[in-house]
């Protein structure tokens, strides 16, 4: 069975002004409706949809946590805390797993 | 004195969409080299005991004085003595040697032999010894064209229908195997001691590249057995049926080809066939791809077995 993360008990670490980006040469690809993520470390996939592919993919560039809450707020029409809480368990666990990085710096 | 040419390789010739000469002068994609190479590869992204890989160089120890190393995707330098068993050496010409320049060039091998099916590009992937070319075979006897004999270098390129140049048109057709083919749909360039058939399709593939329309995931198992697959179990398995796996992550292209191998996730239909093992199941393997192309192309259901 191939693992399918939950981040729904995972603790938020990261503030809004963290910078995030993808790990350098992390293979991953997009099927369309899902992102597939290639952890090579133990050729682990994992696989992201729905709010999950949208912030990987806005990944392209670095940027700040609150950004992407907001690009997702506007998305998803769901303001307020629980979208916060839900980006930052995600790029924390993401962060945990080596698929990206991240600065506490103000950009 | 070493080897200065390889003669059971004719001075030029193209495949996977490329041209190769073992001429001195010369303006070929690939050109040969036949001249000292290194004993290893200077920083080494990966050391094994007979091969170095680092983005862009690849050097493969076949003996402790005989060396193939790939540069650039353009140049294959051949250092071995002029006694060695050139039939084994173009083996790894033809084999890991250009699957290396294949990688360099940012093309996708992936481990397949390939026929033209009424127009339509189909691939077949599988391991060795799985029947790839008998089953290309298979189709050739009933009028398709070989397209790729184990194999198939896909182009990459972001918003572009995955495509392929032929590659080595040339199948190797096992003796158990030809004994069941209508022989007049090929033509023989020759016969090896097992009685293994090297043959072409008459006629031959023109040199264009084709979308990929098809891929067919070969297995051997105890019946027959055919399965539409989604993208990602396509994705997932497709990285075990690239051509020599291991060499991308050194040759520094790991992250691009996974990005290729989703674009041709998401958009080439994949089916997995399961046949028992030996040539009586060819036929029906055939008629399953053809059925499989036709109704996909007429946006039916997979079909079912009959």
């Amino acid at each position: 069975m191939l693992p399918h993360p939950d981040f729904s008990d995972m603790a938020a670490t990261l503030i809004d002004t963290t910078r995030v980006s993808r790990t350098p040469d992390q293979p991953w690809c997009d099927l369309g409706n899902e992102v597939v993520v290639l952890r090579v470390q133990d050729s682990t996939y994992y696989r992201f949809e729905d709010s999950a592919r949208a912030i990987w993919l806005l990944l392209d560039e670095p940027r700040r946590v609150d950004e992407l809450t907001s690009v997702l707020a506007s998305e998803y029409e769901d303001a307020g805390r629980s979208m916060v809480g839900d980006v930052t368990a995600f790029l924390t666990r993401c962060a945990d797993l080596g698929l990206v990085s991240h600065d506490a710096t103000d950009g | 004195m070493r080897l200065q040419y390889l003669r059971s390789l004719p001075a030029t010739w193209r495949a996977h969409g490329l041209s190769f000469s073992q001429l001195v002068e010369s303006d070929a994609d690939v050109r040969f080299a036949f001249r000292a190479a290194p004993l290893r590869l200077d920083v080494p992204t990966r050391e094994h005991r007979d091969r170095d890989a680092r983005p862009g160089d690849w050097l493969l120890r076949l003996a402790p004085d005989q060396r193939l190393r790939a540069t650039g995707g353009r140049l294959i330098t051949v250092d071995v003595a002029p006694d060695v068993d050139e039939r084994e050496l173009v083996r790894w010409v033809i084999g890991a040697t250009t699957t290396a320049i294949l990688y360099q060039r940012r093309l996708v091998p992936l481990h397949a032999s390939a026929v033209v099916i009424d127009g339509s590009l189909v691939a077949f992937l599988a391991p060795s010894n799985v029947g790839k070319s008998s089953l290309a075979a298979a189709c050739v006897a009933e009028g398709a064209v070989a397209f790729a004999d184990d194999t198939l270098a896909v182009h990459r390129g972001d918003g572009v229908v995955p495509a392929s140049p032929p590659g080595w048109t040339q199948l190797r057709v096992p003796a158990a195997t030809w004994t069941s083919l209508d022989p007049t749909a090929f033509r023989v360039l020759r016969e090896e001691s097992d009685g293994t058939r090297i043959v072409h399709s008459a006629p031959p593939v023109a040199d264009d590249a084709l979308p990929l329309a098809a891929l067919f995931l070969l297995q051997i198992g105890d019946r027959l057995e055919v399965e539409r697959l989604t993208p990602f179990d396509l994705l997932t398995r497709l990285r075990g049926l690239l051509s020599r796996p291991s060499l991308s992550r050194p040759l520094g292209v790991e992250t691009g080809v996974f990005s290729s191998l989703g674009q041709i996730a998401a958009q080439v239909p994949a089916w997995r066939i399961m046949r028992p093992a030996g040539e009586a199941s060819l036929p029906a393997v055939s008629a399953i791809v053809r059925r499989s192309l036709h109704m996909h192309a007429h946006d039916a259901p997979t079909p079912g077995l009959q």
